[in-house]
């Protein structure tokens, strides 16, 4: 079991998070930008200091009026949107400075789980992207961390590779038995991997439950609603074709002059549809 | 989106879904939700409501229309065409309220439309939304 009662004010936000993980489970951390979801995984890795509270991780003490582990003795991995891999050093070389006791045996367990035993020796450069997240996702897990703490880490990947990505994060929690905290605004992610999602609103924690909390949210009623932002605006004909970003999909919906007008690129707006409209194709 | 305001003056609902009648200044229409007075908290009689549906989804009948399963019809004035080479844009007034049609060009032509006309705009039961004012 993972507590965590903290308190922490920063840029005029009074932050307070009180939960409780389950060993053992994912958690996807849900929220509007701004809301404090970074903070806490910054918070939990010991990269900020709360003002007060505690967090107790099986029992051990990670931080608390008297005590504050450095993020080395915490026994975190983290994976950030924007990871570094060591350019000079190779793909297992990467995995080796990462350990802090050296594992060879479990260096190519994870080389085998991200897919890339060929590749072991080549440099980040000469791997596409999505080779380059693999090897951080296992890089973050090479010592063998008790708490995964991955950070929108995949958010900038297309539908395919991030399937792939959640597939290693579900092999990976389970080979050893990690407790994972993902932030993520991707639903059906959150719906894949988790089986906790902590909702936080303005630096609190307002609940936390089974994935079925986020259909609470209107915007995520069993409609067809989602929102999107525009991209592009476009006459055809006598209408006008607005081209939308839903998540990472570009989707084009007719519009008309009038509403054009209320409407420009880069907005950020709700698309809905009658539940009767859409079909849908397996 | 071509909006009409009313108020809710019937609600019949069954296993979810819900056949909700809107009194407007135009016409009464009859909308179906998947959405009942249970799941929504705005589906109460005499509320008032916003209609919405889109342009792309009125048609046009021309007067006596004869038997059509579409309930929504709007007796409509035609205001202003603007034709396109595909679809035209139908501007329509009825008692004070504007709403307009997109149709193709080709059945513009094929009716006959032209400004002044009297004509019925139609509106299907499941293209019709509520906002809540």
């Amino acid at each position: 079991m993972i507590s965590i009662d903290i308190k922490k004010s920063f840029k005029d936000i009074d932050f307070n998070f009180k939960v409780e993980i389950i060993k053992g489970s994912i958690n996807a951390l849900f929220g509007e930008s701004g809301a404090g979801k970074t903070t806490f995984l910054r918070l939990l890795a010991g990269l900020e200091t709360p003002n007060s509270g505690y967090i107790k991780v099986d029992n051990k003490i990670w931080f608390n009026k008297k005590i504050n582990l450095t993020p080395q003795k915490r026994d975190i991995g983290f994976v950030f949107q924007d990871y570094a891999l060591f350019p000079n050093m190779s793909i297992i070389e990467n995995l080796r400075f990462a350990q802090s006791l050296k594992d060879e045996k479990f260096i190519e367990e994870l080389l085998e789980m991200i897919d890339l035993k060929e590749e072991r020796n080549s440099y980040p450069k000469q791997l596409s992207g999505g080779q380059q997240q693999r090897v951080a996702l296992a890089r973050a897990v090479a010592r063998k961390p008790k708490l995964l703490l991955l950070d929108e880490a995949f958010s900038a990947v297309d539908s395919k590779l991030r399937s792939t990505l959640q597939n290693d994060i579900q092999n990976i929690h389970k080979r050893l038995n990690l407790t994972t905290i993902i932030i993520s605004h991707d639903i059906a992610e959150v719906y894949k991997l988790a089986s906790n999602v902590i909702v936080i609103e303005k630096g609190v924690i307002k609940k936390s439950g089974s994935p079925d909390i986020l259909f609470e949210n209107s915007q995520t009623s069993g409609k067809f609603r989602f929102s999107a932002k525009i991209m592009k605006i476009e006459k055809a004909d006598t209408v006008y074709i607005v081209t939308l970003l839903i998540q990472n999909n570009l989707t084009k919906v007719v519009s008309t002059e009038e509403e054009i007008l209320t409407m420009k690129v880069g907005d950020d707006v709700l698309v809905a549809s009658k539940a009767f409209n859409p079909i849908i194709i397996t | 989106m071509n909006k009409l305001y009313g108020k809710i003056s019937k609600i019949i609902s069954h296993e979810g879904i819900s056949l909700v009648n809107i009194e407007t200044d135009q016409a009464v229409l009859g909308t179906v939700l998947i959405d009942t007075p249970e799941s929504c908290t705005y589906l109460e009689i005499g509320k008032k409501i916003t209609v919405a549906f889109k342009e792309t989804e009125v048609a046009i009948g021309l007067k006596n229309i004869g038997t059509i399963s579409m309930a929504n019809q709007i007796p409509c004035k035609i205001e202003k065409i603007t034709e396109g080479k595909i679809l035209s844009k139908i501007s329509l007034t009825c008692k004070g309220a504007k709403i307009s049609s997109i149709i193709t060009s080709n059945s513009s032509k094929r009716l006959n439309l032209n400004n002044g006309l009297e004509v019925i705009a139609l509106v299907k039961a499941n293209e019709i939304s509520l906002l809540e004012e």
